[in-house]
């Protein structure tokens, strides 16, 4: 029945619930014995007569055993809090001792935490967070291919997908535009045409009013418009009152039926109204003009697979119909949220990879400090392990210690990432979706939460395995501290190596991009672009209402603006070059026939005379065009040396005849010169390019540039001043014409970079910091090792080493860790650069000057970060290094 | 010895608390000294005594300690806690209230109206 006597010794280890309450019951038993003899009875029958008033003594030790258990459990959880909390206040006090090595600690963090934080924030406004409606995951953006290439989509097809297809909720057809809004000041706004079932499939209640109606697709009934919630505080100043009533717009009336919440946007956030997309009888059977965007709602249950080929099945279908305009021809299906942050994805998780490199790196360098205090501490470690702490309250110690610098890290780090993040949206390309929505929500407070959570452990983890392990280590030495322990430094070293080669990694990448913008600087764009001048206006109303009229008063404007002051020289281009936006056209030639999917096709520009000598253009052979190639003479045309190169790479292009553009049968045109290639995008090689003079422009034209052109104007004055000067002259002709996209040349063309500076700028600040806290860590080391073995110099420059040697033996030691972790970064670099090659600009992402330069700068900080701690080291003095 | 009584659910935890404001005791003293009290007309079982003593230890009210008795044995001595004194206070104050309520009801001769 009782356990073995030495059971009870199991106390010393702590309490023993077993033999506690058996011992207690055993105790009762001898004292009620000793009461009943007391009062006569045998012992025996005592003894019998007290274990009978137990009653069953097993079920009752059972309870008593339970009960002792879940007090012993709460105990220890109580003493664990207890235990945990005291430990907390001794870290933030032992810190408190040490305010170099705190402030450093905390200050690196809060950078890291921060840095990568705001980060955090932009990408997870852009990428990750779900769209304002149900159902945002079955959003899908459909377009047609051209032997694989993705084109726009044609109306016809677009009624055709309407009927036909099986895997969508709704269809809808979207189409940027610009509007004249004549109410009042004229205003040019941003626009789109939209079929009202783009509405149904991202429903979000509107802010007043209503959206359009299914019958408002069709023509007749389609002067009605959608505010959007910006359009309608600024320029209504929010009076409900609108809705319902008539405004103008180029020069007629729509009525307003509704406002939009303010979140709302269909593509690209950016449209200001909405006007139904009434597509004409003959637009519905036009198959070969491909001009209209087509969202769509797949149905739930749909997948993207079953989406992509009930697509097919239906172009195939449309192929029967129209197998001539639709050779080669099928249709592909895009994730909508996918689609629209595509061209962003790449740049936003590069740069989040190389701020995580740069957190990685700032928790290297604090465990490097931390692991030095650790080594130093490692007799007071022992000490506490020989008074009785167990090996959890030696690594719970260590982790209190990180906890408290994580933590104060990542209070500071919160005002860090506001500022990063406010100094980050001053610099990103204003065209990345979603980006006002960074800021500090909660999956950004959640998310810095855990980082410095996961950071805590990172730091923690190390020095109190080695505390551990020095534990032993000191009780076998006795606690004396002799010379350097080489697998004590080994670590140190890993880190310190991994350091630089984060480092490297980072220089490379920013060199990267350096390099890439320097590219772009240098890309001869085609022209001089200096004191160039571009602004839009478009011949809207019902005042232009032929191509004639607007073919005369557009050169009218021209002659305006060559009269003032300053204006060198002036004239009008379509769609000029970097300032966005082109006009694709298919290009026949006279006498010739090319297979179907293999026509020459080129971008075609409508110019004034005198374009080319505005701009600075190269004539590489022929003539340019002057005011006689006017609306009685001869049609001509000019080409770009890429679109003659195409059509006659043997021969002279001058005096050959093609067509494009007219509807019904083309009327040939002479081409009358070749001018060098202009860049329409600074980042895209030179495509073919046609050019037609304004008064020889087919009537159709038009409407693909909704009646308007950009003025390009060069001058030798103040650039503002001349951006005035045009808007004044402009309005003198026509007060209601607003003026747009007025920018000079040189803004142009910092749009046109703006992503690449941002990631330059970026990368560059982040690499900063990464060689900044890889010379800390590795003067750290160097510091401490030197410091350590003051002994051994002592006894080295006693037996005759000079200065020299000392110095050589500790540069020695920093620079071998220098060049393997060039090594390691190497390699790094090598393998995570790869996923940049997109974002760089005729660089590759190997480039082998990069990566030496980049090395060399490495070296040469390494270097300086050795030769502090070295000097220190040969001026040890013998004797009193000897003696200490 | 008088009629047994059962006690009703958790009036033992009070009686222990009053027990042991007069010093340190082990189980069998507690459950001794009850009965004696009472004149003999409580019994305590040793079957709830203990459940009962390590209950209110687990929840703080009186702390345990083993001590050497003169005749050389180790026992199992309990005292009252502060938060044992002070569910005391309460515990009795409620079952006088009970008590005096109850009694009162008894007591009264009057017929509802």
């Amino acid at each position: 029945m009782r356990d073995p006597s030495w059971r009870r010794y199991l106390r010393f280890w702590g309490p023993d619930v077993r033999s506690d309450v058996d011992d207690e019951l055993a105790f009762h038993v001898e004292l009620r014995v000793d009461q009943l003899v007391a009062q006569g009875m045998d012992p025996a029958a005592a003894r019998a007569e007290a274990w009978r008033r137990i009653g069953d003594a097993d079920v009752l030790a059972r309870t008593c055993r339970e009960i002792d258990g879940e007090r012993l459990t709460i105990e220890r959880r109580r003493e664990w809090v207890q235990g945990t909390w005291t430990e907390l206040r001794v870290a933030a006090r032992q810190l408190r001792r040490y305010p170099v090595l705190a402030s450093v600690a905390v200050l690196t963090l809060a950078l890291g935490l921060g840095a990568t934080t705001a980060i955090f924030s932009v990408l997870y406004a852009v990428m990750l967070r779900p769209l304002p409606y149900a159902g945002a995951d079955r959003m899908v953006r459909i377009t047609e291919t051209m032997r694989g290439a993705e084109t726009s989509v044609g109306p016809g097809q677009f009624a055709e997908w309407l009927t036909r297809t099986r895997a969508f909720e709704s269809v809808g057809a979207y189409q940027p535009t610009t509007f004249n809004l004549t109410e009042g000041t004229p205003e040019r706004v941003r626009a789109a045409f939209a079929t009202s079932g783009l509405f149904r499939a991202r429903y979000v209640k509107p802010a007043l009013g209503r959206y359009f109606l299914p019958e408002e697709d069709q023509v007749g009934r389609e002067h009605v418009v959608v505010l959007s919630h910006g359009l309608f505080e600024q320029r209504f100043s929010g009076d409900a009152r609108i809705v319902g009533r008539p405004i103008s717009m180029n020069g007629e009336t729509y009525t307003v039926v509704g406002v939009a919440p303010s979140e709302f946007s269909i593509a690209t956030p950016g449209d200001q109204l909405w006007v139904p997309l009434a597509l004409t009888a003959q637009h519905k059977s036009t198959f070969s003009d491909h001009w209209l965007t087509v969202f769509a709602k797949r149905k739930p249950g749909v997948s993207q697979a079953q989406a992509q080929r009930d697509m097919e099945r239906v172009s195939r279908e449309i192929a029967q119909l129209h197998p001539d305009d639709m050779v080669d021809r099928s249709a592909r299906v895009y994730d909508f949220h996918d689609d629209l942050v595509a061209d962003h994805e790449r740049s936003l998780t590069t740069l989040f990879g190389a701020v995580g490199f740069v957190l990685l790196l700032a928790c290297l360098n604090v465990t490097n400090l931390l692991l030095a205090r650790a080594t130093v501490r490692r007799k007071e470690t022992a000490i506490r392990a020989a008074l009785g702490a167990t090996r959890g309250n030696i690594v719970r110690h260590f982790l209190m210690e990180s906890i408290v610098l994580a933590a104060s890290g990542a209070v500071l780090a919160f005002f860090v990432s506001r500022l990063t993040l406010r100094a980050l949206l001053g610099l990103a390309p204003a065209e990345i979706p979603g980006l006002d929505h960074a800021g500090q929500g909660p999956p950004t407070a959640v998310f810095l939460a855990a980082t410095s959570l996961a950071v805590a452990v990172f730091l923690g983890l190390l020095p109190a395995l080695r505390g551990l392990r020095s534990v032993e280590a000191v009780l076998r030495m006795g606690g004396r501290t002799g010379g350097a322990t080489t697998t004590r430094d080994r670590l140190r070293n890993v880190l310190v190596v991994s350091e630089v080669a984060l480092a490297l990694a980072l220089v490379a990448g920013a060199g990267l991009f350096v390099r890439s913008a320097r590219k772009l600087n240098d890309v001869d764009v085609g022209f001089s672009p200096s004191g160039l001048i571009t602004a839009r206006v478009s011949l809207a109303s019902a005042r232009y209402s032929t191509p004639a009229i607007i073919q005369r008063t557009y050169p009218e404007i021209v002659d305006r603006l060559r009269r003032l002051p300053h204006v060198v020289s002036a004239s009008a281009n379509s769609t000029p070059p970097l300032a966005g936006g082109t006009v694709g056209v298919d290009v026949r030639v006279e006498g010739r026939t090319y297979a179907p999917g293999n026509e020459p096709d080129a971008r075609f520009h409508v110019v004034t005379a005198g374009y080319f000598e505005t701009v600075r253009a190269r004539l590489d052979a022929g003539r340019l065009f002057t005011d006689s190639d006017n609306g009685h003479a001869p049609l001509v045309a000019m080409i770009n040396e890429t679109l003659a190169r195409r059509l006659w790479p043997n021969e002279s292009a001058i005096g050959k005849r093609i067509s494009c553009c007219a509807e019904g049968p083309a009327p040939w045109r002479e081409v009358i010169g070749v001018v060098g290639d202009m860049r329409q995008f600074l980042r895209r090689e030179p495509v073919p390019e046609l050019y037609v003079p304004i008064e020889q422009t087919p009537a159709n034209t038009w409407t693909w540039h909704g009646n308007s052109l950009a003025f390009v104007v060069r001058t030798d004055g103040d650039l503002a001043d001349a951006t005035r000067e045009i808007r004044a002259a402009i309005a003198e002709t026509d007060v209601t014409l607003p003026v747009y996209d007025a920018l000079t040349y040189d803004e142009l063309l910092k749009i046109a970079s703006a992503s690449n500076r941002f990631s330059t700028v970026l990368f560059s600040v982040l690499a900063g910091l990464a060689l900044v806290l890889a010379a800390v860590g590795l003067y750290g080391v160097l510091a401490f090792s030197v410091a350590q073995r003051s002994f051994e110099m002592g006894v080295r420059v006693a037996l005759g080493a000079r200065p020299i040697d000392v110095l050589a033996l500790v540069t020695r030691q920093g620079m071998l860790l220098v060049a393997a972790g060039l090594a390691l970064g190497l390699a790094v670099a090598m393998a995570a650069s790869r996923v940049m090659s997109s974002l760089l600009y005729q660089v590759a992402p190997t480039d082998p000057v990069t990566y030496l330069a980049a090395g060399v700068l490495l070296v040469v900080v390494g270097a300086v970060a050795c030769y502090v701690p070295a000097r220190r080291a040969s001026r040890a003095d013998p004797t009193t290094a000897l003696r200490a | 010895m008088a009629d047994r009584v059962e006690l009703p659910q958790g009036t033992l935890e009070t009686l222990i608390l009053k027990t042991l404001t007069w010093g340190t005791m082990h189980g069998f003293g507690i459950g001794r000294w009850i009965e004696q009290a009472s004149g003999d007309s409580l019994t305590i079982e040793e079957g709830s005594l203990y459940p009962a003593l390590h209950r209110m230890e687990k929840r703080g009210w009186i702390e345990a300690e083993w001590r050497q008795t003169e005749n050389n044995r180790r026992g199992k001595y309990y005292a009252l806690t502060a938060e044992g004194r002070r569910q005391l206070k309460t515990q009795a104050e409620s079952w006088l209230t009970i008590v005096r309520s109850v009694g009162r009801v008894l007591d009264t001769s009057k017929q509802p109206s």
